[in-house]
């Protein structure tokens, strides 16, 4: 094994640990683990993008790259992560709305922001609700809310007010009353 | 003797005019595959037209079928065949329970048992594999199902299984169940085995059941390791997941990392539960939260459920709050058994001196076990609406004696005291006052009490037919195909063929994907309150989802999660296996056959079915006299400002009576029945080889022209 080699296999071991612990493994991490200086930083960041084996997948931020292994985590999660990681509540909430309402389609429960793997806090969540929804940038992300209270987003983009909000009441109160 | 495979090969039959038992050859009934449809046959064969389900002549069949026993995964349903005291015509009618007794009836030898006649006092039935008798029920007639079992069990041991009635049974309501275990109730027969006098069955069974091909069987289990999900065959977990690609909140794959049987000692963690893990497949399902809401995590002790089956679907938990209530806190149960007493307590649950932070809980458990205990039938949640109807249209009022009125003690419900369902459930059981006749069924109390058109018609109580049944998944499931489903039989549809496969929660274009593959256009399936107008592709997944229902219930497989549509797995390319059935009875019985032959067995049994029904109603003209549907499923909704949604727009799910129309005539052409009348013609009778069938039929004039 050359030097290369055994560089990137402990690279590879590095982002498996995370993966492993339900977390991407961003570049800036593998170069403070490797002990990399600046020169060593853009190298690691080569050498991923030149010969990282096909399991290891990247999502590329703003401000670092994130790593994480495919057999262990899937492209659906590591995209909850990778918003996360970005730091930027309005984006990750309108991404996700945006993704449920066109691929099941379904409203997106507001509370679901506040489990795992979001773990927003609920006064962070409505402060990023209230902007979004005044905001041009979310201009197709709405709110609906079910006779029971709950609360759900969608993205007029893929679902019209009327089923929004059908799709809602039933998820929050007719699939419990019919079970 | 011959060994025979899957089948025991012996039906037990018990007259309890004579006390005569004896059995008979399973395979003379083996064109019904067993459970529903050799029960099925027998009221065919055995029970006159015009009998009443409390006449002596009328029979119940408790079925299992070549599948329960041999540890094919969710074999362990019960299906009990008898005419359904609910029923305005008095059809022919299936309930179900899971639990061990069908299992522990093959263990004895036996893949049915059949009583007939009418005991002249109250008995039970005590079966130790070839030993049956007929004892003496004095002592345990009048007590809760959970007191008649333990005082059996005390006698044959806690190996026994039994199915009991409790009061409601006893007392010959139309709306009582039949129980196993310890929440396990199959709805709608209570009363028939208390028109015979009979409080309960009790089984023990020493044997086993032969497999052909066990090694075959094994194999094809550890397919069903890559292919089983959670409850109803969610196949997508209700939260993001490191090894899922999708996920909904809908799920019943509720387990999780952080999520625990709290009550337990130690409490367990149910964990990530990856799809390849066969360990964790049992706490997949946190049933209890999922029923309950979040505060029932600490109440959970485990979770239970029926015989070979690694789904556990029914929470059990323990509430302290109940011996308050002067009741065990040990509670079990699941989905409508939890439903329906909140149903009935409709202004909410406070508990009437708690905190009040679990008082639904609290409420809801008491609900659950008065009504398992007294054995009462909600009619898939029907109760809850009628209570809410009857006393806020002041039907009460005016039907219930004046004195009667004021005994009932409103107040609690008004306050949402869990105490009103100790009067309520107790008076109802127990026959106390006119009040009772709500358990009589919404087709009897709407003549009774002269109950018109505002009733059937209001879309708030749900009655899909005049046939006094409500929803259960239908119009909200598939639009049409829900819609059709439901018409077909002479209660709630309990069909989940087409319900396990919405409700997979896997997104809509592999949903289409699937439904494509098996019913040639992805138009079959509409996307949830998306509809669009009938086509052919519609009626043959109607088609499909009638038949394995009849299947399932007749091999005995659970039909909550059969038929396997979908896999968990991205490798599977998220598809399932739909010849798993056929698979496991080839390997189970040693005779080969196919998944076409398989559902054409079914097929004569839906066709049965219909044929019991043209012969109860004395009519060709089930289009009109059976299944029609009430008017508040084809009429447009309306939105805030009063004007009208038209029906197929995003949004709403409400049917249009011309497209309903043409669904039936569609169905009954997928079916080979008369598309005028949706009566079995005699060609397509004589083609399923039920000859004898359309012999009777038309000796009556019932075969359609």
């Amino acid at each position: 094994m050359n030097e290369a080699e055994a560089r990137l296999s402990r690279i590879a071991a590095i982002i498996q640990e995370a993966s492993e612990e339900k977390r991407l493994c961003p570049l800036s991490e593998l170069a403070g683990r490797l002990n990399d200086n600046s020169q060593g930083f853009a190298d690691t960041k080569a050498l991923l993008a030149e010969s990282a084996p096909e399991e290891i997948k990247v999502m590329r931020g703003k401000a670092d790259d994130y790593y994480f292994m495919e057999a262990l985590m899937t492209e659906a999660y590591a995209i909850h992560l990778f918003r996360l990681a970005e730091r930027n509540l309005l984006r990750l909430i309108a991404e996700t709305t945006r993704d449920e309402s066109r691929i099941y389609p379904r409203p997106t429960l507001l509370a679901g922001f506040l489990q795992q793997p979001f773990l927003i806090s609920q006064k962070d969540l409505n402060n990023a609700v209230d902007k979004m929804l005044g905001s041009r940038d979310y201009s197709d992300i709405k709110l609906v809310s079910a006779s029971n209270g709950d609360k759900f987003l969608y993205s007029e983009k893929h679902l019209n007010p009327n089923h929004a909000q059908a799709l809602a009441e039933w998820a929050a109160v007719g699939e419990k009353e019919n079970p | 003797m011959s060994t025979t495979y899957g089948y025991t090969g012996k039906v037990l039959r018990i007259d309890l005019g004579s006390g005569e038992v004896w059995t008979e050859d399973t395979f003379k009934y083996k064109d019904f595959i067993g459970g529903e449809g050799i029960g099925y046959k027998i009221l065919w064969d055995e029970v006159p037209a015009g009998t009443h389900p409390f006449d002596p002549e009328n029979k119940i069949t408790f079925g299992a079928g070549p599948l329960c026993g041999t540890g094919v995964p969710c074999s362990g349903r019960t299906t009990i065949i008898s005419l359904l005291p609910t029923s305005p015509h008095h059809g022919a009618g299936s309930s179900h329970m899971g639990g061990y007794f069908s299992v522990e009836m093959k263990y004895a030898g036996y893949d049915s048992i059949v009583l007939e006649g009418k005991s002249p006092k109250p008995v039970w039935i005590r079966i130790e594999d070839d030993k049956v008798t007929i004892e003496d029920a004095r002592w345990i007639w009048g007590k809760g199902i959970f007191d008649t079992m333990a005082m059996i069990s005390s006698q044959m041991g806690k190996e026994a299984q039994v199915a009991a009635i409790g009061p409601a049974g006893e007392n010959q309501l139309n709306m009582s169940v039949i129980r196993t275990g310890t929440s396990h109730s199959a709805g709608g027969h209570g009363g028939v085995m208390g028109s015979k006098n009979v409080k309960a069955i009790g089984i023990r069974g020493t044997g086993s059941v032969k497999v052909a091909d066990p090694k075959a069987v094994m194999e094809l289990n550890t397919l069903m390791d890559q292919i089983i999900g959670a409850n109803n065959q969610m196949v997508a977990p209700s939260h993001p997941a490191p090894w899922a690609e999708y996920y909904s909140p809908s799920s019943r794959w509720t387990g999780k990392p952080g999520l625990f049987w709290g009550a337990a000692n130690p409490p367990v963690e149910t964990g990530e539960c990856y799809p390849e893990d066969v360990h964790s497949i049992g706490k997949r399902t946190q049933k209890a939260v999922f029923d309950l809401g979040l505060g029932a995590e600490k109440y959970t002790v485990r979770m239970g459920g029926c015989a070979h089956c690694p789904i556990r679907c029914h929470s059990q938990l323990k509430v302290p709050q109940l011996e308050k209530y002067g009741m065990d806190p040990y509670v079990s149960n699941t989905c409508m058994g939890y439903a329906s007493p909140r149903g009935v307590m409709f202004k909410g649950i406070k508990e009437f001196d708690g905190n009040g932070e679990d008082s639904s809980i609290v409420g809801t458990a008491i609900g659950a076990t008065l009504a398992d205990d007294l054995g009462m039938w909600c009619n898939y949640g029907q109760i809850g609406r009628d209570v809410k109807w009857f006393y806020e249209k002041g039907v009460f009022k005016r039907v219930l004696p004046a004195e009667e009125y004021a005994s009932i003690p409103w107040h609690l419900l008004e306050k949402g005291d869990p105490r009103f369902l100790i009067d309520f459930y107790n008076r109802v059981a127990h026959k106390q006052g006119e009040i009772a006749h709500i358990a009589d069924g919404a087709a009897w109390i709407a003549k009774r009490w002269g109950l018109g058109d505002d009733y059937w018609d209001a879309k708030e109580n749900k009655l899909w037919t005049r046939g006094g049944y409500p929803v259960h998944h239908s119009n909200e499931s598939a639009g049409q195909v829900g819609a059709l489903i439901s018409c077909f039989s002479n209660r709630d549809a309990q069909n989940h063929t087409h319900q396990n496969f919405i409700g997979s929660q896997l997104p809509i274009n592999i949903q289409k994907d699937v439904a494509a593959e098996l019913f040639g256009s992805p138009d079959a399936l509409d996307a949830p309150s998306k509809y669009t107008r009938m086509n052919e592709y519609k009626a043959r997944f109607v088609k499909w989802s009638l038949i394995r229902g009849r299947l399932h219930d007749s091999l005995t497989l659970c039909n909550w999660m059969w038929p396997m549509h979908f896999s968990p797995l991205k490798s599977r390319n998220y598809r399932g296996d739909l010849s798993l059935e056929a698979k496991y009875m080839t390997a189970v019985t040693g005779e080969a056959i196919s998944p076409e032959q398989l559902d054409r067995n079914a097929e004569r049994i839906v066709t049965l079915l219909r044929a019991l029904n043209v012969r109860s109603m004395a009519t060709t003209d089930l289009r009109h006299a059976h299944d029609a549907v009430n008017k508040w499923i084809v009429t447009p909704d309306k939105d805030k400002e009063g004007k009208v949604i038209p029906q197929f727009t995003p949004g709403t799910i409400q049917m249009e009576q011309a497209d309903m129309d043409l669904g039936l005539g569609m169905v009954y052409k997928q079916f080979g029945w008369d598309e005028k009348t949706g009566a079995p013609t005699k060609s397509t009778l004589l083609e399923l080889g039920l000859g004898n069938v359309a012999a009777d039929l038309e000796a009556s004039g019932l075969i359609p022209a």
